[in-house]
């Protein structure tokens, strides 16, 4: 009992001294980050190193009592510092008009925000992403969902077929936009041969350089490494659809699109819902096609640009052109309304949706 | 999948199952050549950049389609040794096959700690993560490259891997925790009553068990980090990985396609054969990334 007792006074000490410390850590990477911004390199690595040394303490103080903040701590810390504090200064940096060559000193209120809702090539962006994001909606509907459902009637070779179609999506984006040079480029192309092979030399043209046909190409482009994804993700929810009830829809005299109508479609309304918000949040992030296929001007004549594209392009000019402009202040802003329009979008589409899944 | 389910009703048996099965044969042919076709368009593209990695440049222009008259490993060579394609392959390695078991091991820890013990702010920190997928990289970049810059990590290894790791983190640790929220958690229980430490329980028992998610996470993370392309370009271009790399090839050969498709392959090619091999992990793995956001 006489033994028991000091260590009984000494926990909450403990405790109180562990409360210390992590709120001492917490300040050091605070201070740490800021000095960061400030590109105070030196004191920013001493700060650094007094957190892990604090840490480092704290956590062997707090572990045998509660071990699961040592598991949470390296993740918590890591994606603090360098994915939410950059999205929160963000918000500052947006705020100034900044070259980001240094820290941001001067500082222009909302005069980034007005300026980007007068920009008709943000407006032009915005509306090349919408449209890239409607054709691939349309495309893996009229054309993935098919392709689903012929896979789910498991007929011989559909591991095959599965396999070989979601191939293109792990083709990255780049090399992708390489590989369809291959079809479309202006030298090496093989539609220009073809089309004269087949007695229309008059079709032939320049296809990554014409301003109405270059970029609906791109949408073929993204559809075709993209529209795995969908064909998947719907021949999974077609496969969670309970056969007795098709069968027994098809037993009640419904021929096969009214089975589809009535049974197989709205038990697809989750698996759709899914497709249309990543759908819609890969498009909207579209960036490596449109760049390797039309650089970051968006040519030919701006036609092919995207919002990722005019962020690029404000942020480090236009690819080593002396006298393009840095300004990342305007970038940045680009990047804060992007996100906005993300968040708003996507929160509209899983409201509509969810309540369509639950209607029918 | 059959159509002739309205007819049967109104014609004798014998002869509706005859026309049944001409027709469904009909339509199942319609359909393998559709599929055919689909798999011709998916597969055409990359088996002719792949016949053109080994092409001269005179061969493009006699026969686009056909097989290469004469098969070019020179162009793989030329790119290996004088377009650095060697250093842009050692990048892309360095910085996968870092980022990778970091982002597994960081993630399954946390992934443990926030399902496996009751606290207070488990479920807080759960969401805090899950509002990572929400940020776009694009909203990011620039305050992390100003980050990079005051830890003098632009253009190197560490500078990539850090924000590699980061950034696969949130979707990482909402796929690990979700898994573990699934298991049974009276083996770890039992494995501490037995005096086993946290460490050990963790080590023993719960890593093994976790294998399946354990692979989704690696294959997820490893290849959208080898085809990553926008914060490559951005925050190491004297460093560049692959994607970056064989987009310079551009500017290094202008016309000469085949060394550029050389380059291609060997940016696309290792990723193709690990599909082949492990497609089923693959395909399972990169559809849990697209449910994203």
């Amino acid at each position: 009992m006489a033994i028991a007792m000091p260590q009984a006074e000494r926990a909450p000490n403990r405790d109180r001294l562990a409360l210390v410390l992590g709120i001492a850590a917490a300040v050091l990477l605070l201070i740490a980050l800021l000095l960061m911004n400030r590109l105070e390199s030196r004191y920013a690595f001493l700060t650094l190193g007094a957190f892990v040394l604090v840490s480092a303490f704290f956590l062997t103080l707090t572990y045998p009592k509660r071990p699961y903040i040592a598991f949470i701590f390296p993740a918590v810390v890591i994606y603090t510092m360098f994915v939410i504090f950059p999205a929160g200064a963000a918000f500052r940096y947006s705020l100034y008009n900044w070259t980001g060559l240094g820290p941001a000193t001067d500082f222009i209120g909302a005069g980034n925000y007005s300026e980007i809702l007068r920009d008709p090539q943000f407006r032009d962006a915005l509306w090349n992403n919408v449209q890239l994001f409607l054709a691939i909606f349309v495309i893996q509907n009229a054309i993935g969902l098919p392709i689903a459902l012929a896979l789910d009637t498991k007929l011989r070779g559909h591991e095959f077929y599965r396999s070989a179609l979601f191939l293109p999506v792990i083709v990255s984006l780049v090399a992708t936009a390489y590989i369809w040079q291959i079809i479309l480029g202006p030298n090496i192309g093989m539609l220009n041969p073809l089309l004269v092979d087949l007695g229309h030399p008059e079709w032939q043209r320049d296809w990554l350089a014409d301003t109405f046909l270059t970029f609906k190409l791109i949408w073929i482009v993204q559809a075709w490494q993209h529209i795995g994804v969908p064909i998947v993700i719907y021949l999974a929810g077609l496969q969670s659809v309970p056969t007795d009830l098709k069968d027994s829809a098809r037993v009640d005299g419904g021929n096969s699109w009214q089975v589809f109508r009535g049974v197989t479609f709205p038990m697809l309304a989750p698996a759709f819902t899914i497709i249309t918000i990543t759908t819609f949040i890969a498009m909207f992030r579209a960036f490596d096609i449109p760049y390797v296929l039309g650089g970051p001007g968006g040519a030919p004549d701006g036609t092919t640009d995207v919002l990722s594209l005019v962020i690029y392009r404000e942020a480090f000019g236009l690819g080593g052109i002396v006298g393009s402009q840095y300004r990342q202040g305007y970038a940045v802003a680009a990047g804060v309304v992007m996100f906005a329009f993300l968040i708003v979008a996507v929160s509209i589409q899983a409201i509509i949706l969810r309540r369509r899944e639950v209607a029918m | 999948m059959s159509s002739g389910a309205i007819d049967a009703g109104t014609l004798p048996a014998s002869v509706s199952r005859k026309r049944r099965s001409l027709k469904d044969t009909l339509v199942s042919i319609t359909i393998h050549a559709l599929l055919i076709l689909a798999v011709i368009f998916a597969l055409l593209p990359v088996v002719l950049a792949f016949l053109a990695s080994f092409k001269s440049l005179f061969d493009f222009y006699d026969n686009p389609l056909g097989l290469p008259a004469k098969w070019e490993w020179h162009n793989y060579t030329s790119v290996w040794r004088e377009a650095h394609i060697a250093d842009y392959a050692r990048n892309s390695v360095i910085v996968t096959f870092v980022s990778v078991p970091l982002i597994v091991v960081l993630s399954c820890l946390a992934g443990y700690g926030l399902t496996r013990y009751q606290f207070r702010f488990s479920r807080t920190i759960y969401l805090y993560f899950l509002a990572g997928l929400l940020i776009p990289i694009q909203l990011t970049i620039l305050p992390s490259l100003l980050q990079m810059k005051a830890l003098h990590l632009v253009n190197t290894h560490a500078g990539l891997i850090t924000l590699y790791t980061a950034l696969g983190l949130p979707f990482s640790v909402f796929l690990m925790a979700g898994f573990m929220n699934t298991m049974p958690g009276e083996l770890a229980e039992a494995a501490r009553l037995d005096g086993a430490g946290e460490l050990r329980a963790f080590w023993d028992v719960v890593v093994p068990l976790t294998k399946p998610a354990l692979a989704t996470v690696a294959i997820l993370n490893g290849v959208s980090i080898w085809n990553e392309f926008f914060l490559a370009l951005i925050l190491s271009p004297g460093t560049p990985t692959l994607q970056v790399g064989i987009n310079n090839l551009r500017g290094y050969y202008s016309t000469e396609w085949g060394y550029i498709f050389a380059g291609v392959m060997v940016a696309a090619l290792p990723v193709i054969l690990a599909y082949v091999l492990l497609t089923k992990q693959f395909i399972r793995g990169l559809t849990a990334g697209a449910l994203k956001g």
